[in-house]
């Protein structure tokens, strides 16, 4: 209040004055003194005086100095003071801590748990997402740029738009091209897989990555697909398979097949700048790229999406002026390409290890992340609190005695929050190694998960600190502020022996809450839960199980036309057909989710505009066995023959959506739709069937999609796929040497599950719904601890209480469900606002559930039914123990 | 040899104050400036307020306590007392110098004998 602090302060005043006085009359004594023994001497007292002071010095210094001293040494005394006392607190709660080694325990493992799911967490996205990509430079001028169309937003570029950004005028210094492919590499007898970049000649300057050996490429290796095979190796490569010998700048190194000159070793830090993709062993011009030199349509059709582009900011740019920029080319190029560039424009995004195109959706599930390891951290401080507060019950004498013998509230208060840093530091360090081991779980269980180089570089252990103070506070404070305030202490008092209500309102509280967080999680989770059920269930449009595919390049094979391929394909369907256990074969371009991804435009040929009312779609060039192989029926019309060949009309099958959407309401049967696929101008085809919604090549776009006979439009890059029965490894060994055996001097033909390619697809929500679920769990879990310490403190506190009513002849029954009601009413409200929450927070995460309505019943009623079970589970113990109180020696107790 | 400045011998005031008390027991400011002015025969020259510093000093590091006591005459004083602490730190602290005496001594090539 504010009289005290004005009576201390007054006090200290008056202190401070009295040591002022205390000082002048010493010195006055002094000079007094020695002038009293001058004068008696026989001096006159003028005489003396002067005498005395001369023999003194100055006395107002003496007593400024005296004065700095003891201010110097009162301010030291109080911190020795207070470092004796913490010490003693250090001590009284290492004790109280030691005797009750369940409490202890229990509180240190679940803040380690909490702890240590927070550090795995920060570590993984820290390592991924958060920190710069290592050997970038000036990583704060590079940009990811991404193409957007009417439909949504693509990472892929068309060559020729690619072309033309670089040449327009923009604040971008560089625009760089790039794309990720797998290779081989042959080393004497053997042939490996190696990871490939394909980068335009400025991609290394873009990145602001210097060689560290030999040099980049050169614009004049940027040009004429297919004539400069020269590779740049990565320092590991060249180190670990190459023999890291100088010497190589110049060598030759065979990749795909064919020779390749090393011009350059990147440096050693930089291994690609992709961070969660695996690292890159060479980069090749992207003029090599085996699209771009076995078919040059690919660097000039407007509608073959297939490069990635980056590039660095020119000094003092910004990213709104570049993108306003990029609005104005693309606007151009609309003018000038009205055919294909029809609402195409380009963003720039600052770079980052993620691919732009997966930024956003990851962004938000680290949000969400972060958002759930919170909670289940609150979850533990509240159960920690919780159980100092228990203990607080019990060691209210204690406390009481303490106060009496005139420990200062501060000093109690401090004591738990020493206690309370005890338990967190405790819980801090245990946590940082279990996330370390939780990591390394992780690592050796996802092969997929990046390596991470724990600790190293990262923040970890700040952060943890941080973390664990966070923690001491939402410990220690609560107990603090109750305990140093005596009429709480006494009405604890009156809590234990009386009948009235049996714990304290905070603590009712903070249990509630719990259960109410609990739900949070457990709807949250069981939601992903759910929803990737429905994803896994999701009607992709073929039949993925069964499905085989392999790849075979054309144009490697010295098969570039139709005329000379169609022999070698009509064998292949023929011989791999006869295989047994092979029910379809098909010969295409692709098949959904394998990633391939062409793109072309439809429009209506009853108009003379083909750029007319345009629709994006993607195309696949197919054979007459395709619908059947991929397992997708024909809705209406026919699927193709053989004999729809070049030298009849052109035919094409659509989706059932773009049907629709060129003929709302009519037949499209019978109809004619302009179109043109692989550079080719657009010519009329006639639409002779419609199938379902078929999976688009990419998992996460939707485009419809349209299919055309590879008789008609052919592209010498095609896949052979299989529908087959019985032993998928017997299968692909099948299917490779029949094609090894019609083609010996094939690429070795590798076969590819569909179903992996679905997996690929669906991957990232299937993590997410682990962690959510395991995170559930663990709130479960928790919040079980947290009632089951509230209802067993209650227990122990109203032990007098029902020894007495025992002794009055209530049963052991009676008493039992007493408890167990008790625990029930403790979780009924945290029940209903934790539902409340849950839906909130689950609207605000709609499109993440997919196919799910956010407030879906089965995923309530589940949790909640779950959560009650645990409550009851965790107030059976306590119930259990307080029917077997002995009522004779509860009552004698005190 | 004129008389030798306390200045000069960096605390070695506080040795002089120590052993003073330690020779009378408690002490006030005025009894302890007339205790070292009579054992050096006047050889140190001390202006007396520079003892008071020294004093506090030594109070801050708990080598004396001061009390308010009456004297002979009854007039209230402030007594200096050497502390348990103060009679460690004034063995310590002649232990030392006896030793720095001895080196500076075999230094100069002198006996202690011929000091004198």
């Amino acid at each position: 209040m504010n009289g005290r602090r004005l009576r201390r302060l007054f006090h200290l005043d008056r202190f401070g004055r009295r040591l002022e006085e205390s000082l002048d009359e010493e010195v006055a004594f002094h000079l007094q003194t020695r002038i009293d023994e001058f004068v008696a001497a026989g001096m006159p007292e003028e005489e003396a005086r002067e005498k005395a002071l001369g023999q003194f010095g100055d006395p107002e210094l003496v007593v400024q100095r005296c004065r700095r001293i003891d201010e110097r040494s009162a301010k030291r005394q109080a911190v020795s003071e207070w470092m004796r006392d913490v010490g003693q607190d250090l001590r009284i709660a290492l004790r109280g801590l030691a005797k009750s080694r369940g409490f202890t325990s229990v509180s240190v493992l679940s803040l380690a748990v909490g702890i240590g799911a927070f550090v795995a967490f920060f570590t993984l996205t820290h390592a991924t997402s958060l920190r710069p990509v290592p050997g970038v430079g000036g990583a704060d001028r590079a940009v990811d740029l991404l193409m957007t169309h009417r439909g949504g937003s693509s990472g892929y570029w068309d060559y020729p738009d690619f072309q033309d950004l670089r040449t327009a005028p923009t604040p971008l210094q560089d625009v760089a091209g790039w794309k990720y492919r797998d290779g081989t590499l042959t080393v004497r007898e053997g042939g490996e897989k190696v990871a490939l970049a394909y980068v335009s000649a400025n991609y290394f300057r873009a990145l602001g990555v210097a060689p560290a050996l030999g040099r980049a490429f050169l614009d004049s290796e940027d040009v004429g697909p297919g004539q400069h095979p020269v590779a740049i190796v990565s320092y590991d490569m060249w180190q670990d398979r190459l023999g890291g010998d100088p010497g190589i700048i110049g060598s030759t190194v065979t990749l795909n097949r064919s020779p390749h000159t090393v011009v350059g070793v990147a440096p050693e830090a930089f291994k690609g700048h992709l961070v969660i993709r695996e690292g890159r062993d060479f980069w090749l011009p992207l003029m090599q790229d085996p699209w771009v030199a076995g078919d040059e349509r690919w660097v000039e059709d407007r509608d073959g999406m297939w490069l990635q582009v980056l590039g660095r900011l020119g000094e003092g740019a910004g990213l709104g002026e570049t993108n306003a920029a990029l609005q104005t080319v693309f606007l151009r190029l609309e003018e000038e390409h009205p055919e294909t560039n029809e609402g195409r424009r380009a963003k720039a995004y600052p770079f980052g290890p993620i691919p732009a195109e997966f930024r956003a959706d990851s962004l938000l599930l680290i949000g969400l992340g972060f958002g759930l390891m919170t909670l289940v951290l609150l979850i533990i401080c509240g159960n920690v609190a919780g159980m100092v507060l228990a203990r607080g019950v019990t060691r209210e004498q204690e406390i009481a005695i303490r106060l009496a013998l005139g420990s200062g509230r501060m000093r109690l208060a401090r004591l738990l929050m020493v206690e309370s840093f005890l338990i967190a530091a405790a819980g801090g360090g245990l946590g940082v190694l279990l996330g370390r081991w939780s990591l390394d779980l992780a690592a050796s269980y996802i092969p997929e998960m990046p390596e991470i180089a724990l600790g190293a570089g990262a923040p970890v252990v700040p952060f943890a600190l941080a973390v664990s103070l966070g923690a001491t506070l939402a410990v220690g404070l609560l107990p603090s502020i109750r305990f140093s305030r005596p009429e709480l202490v006494s009405s604890l008092k009156d809590d234990s022996g009386g009948g009235g209500r049996r714990v304290g309102r905070i603590h009712r509280f903070s249990a509630s809450a719990q259960a109410g967080l609990a739900l949070t999680l457990l709807v949250t989770s069981s939601l992903f839960l759910r929803s990737l059920g429905v994803m896994e269930q999701k009607d992709l449009g073929f039949e993925s199980a069964g499905l085989y595919t392999t790849n075979i390049n054309l144009t490697q094979e010295g098969m570039e036309t139709l005329d000379l391929a169609a022999p070698f394909l009509d064998r292949v369907r023929e011989s791999v057909g006869a295989l047994p256990g092979v029910t379809a074969v098909s010969i295409t371009n692709g098949i959904p989710l394998d990633l391939s991804g062409n793109f072309t435009g439809v429009s209506r040929a009853d108009q003379p505009d083909p750029a007319e009312g345009r629709v994006q779609v993607e195309f696949t060039l197919v054979d007459e066995g395709f619908f059947e192989t991929i397992g997708t029926p024909l809705l209406r019309g026919r699927g193709f023959g053989a004999s729809d060949d070049a030298s009849s009309d052109l035919v094409m099958v659509i989706t059932e959506s773009l049907a629709a959407r060129l003929w709302p309401g009519e037949e499209a049967l019978g109809r004619h739709v302009w179109s043109g696929m692989i550079g080719e101008g657009p010519r009329d085809f006639t639409i002779i069937g419609v199938v379902p919604e078929v999976a688009s090549s990419r998992p996460t776009e939707n485009w419809p999609n349209i299919f055309v006979p590879y008789r008609q439009v052919f592209y010498p890059r095609t896949m052979v796929a299989v529908r087959g029965e019985g032993d998928p490894s017997a299968l692909a060994r099948g299917i490779r040497s029949t094609l090894l055996d019609i083609e010996p001097g094939l690429a070795f033909p590798v076969v590819v599950s569909s179903e992996s390619l679905v997996e690929r697809g669906t991957g990232n929500q299937r993590f997410s719904a682990r962690a959510a679920g395991l995170l559930g769990l663990l709130a479960l879990f928790l919040a079980a601890i947290g009632v089951y310490g509230v209802v067993a403190f209650a227990v122990s506190s109203r032990t007098r209480e029902i020894g007495l009513r025992m002794a009055m002849g209530a049963t052991r029954g009676e008493v039992q469900m007493q408890v167990l009601g008790d625990g029930v009413r403790l979780a009924l409200p945290g029940l209903v606002f934790g539902s409340l929450i849950a839906a909130v927070v689950a609207m605000a995460f709609r499109a993440e559930f997919f196919g799910l309505s956010p407030v879906d019943p089965v995923s309530f009623l589940a949790a909640a039914g779950l959560l009650f079970l645990v409550v009851l589970l965790a107030s059976f113990a306590p119930a259990r123990r307080a029917s077997g109180i002995d009522p004779m020696k509860a009552l004698k107790m005190e | 040899m004129g008389g030798v400045r306390a200045g000069n011998l960096y605390g070695t005031l506080e040795l002089l104050i120590l052993k003073g008390l330690e020779l009378h027991g408690p002490l006030h400011g005025v009894a302890v400036a007339d205790h070292i002015a009579a054992r050096s025969n006047g050889l140190f020259k001390i202006e007396e307020g520079s003892l008071y510093p020294a004093l506090h000093r030594l109070q801050g590091k708990g080598h004396v306590a001061w009390e308010w006591m009456k004297t002979e005459e009854g007039k209230r004083a402030k007594y200096y007392e050497l502390t348990k602490a103060g009679r460690r730190a004034l063995k310590k602290e002649m232990g030392s110098w006896i030793a720095n005496t001895r080196a500076m001594l075999s230094l100069l090539d002198l006996a202690p004998e011929e000091v004198q």
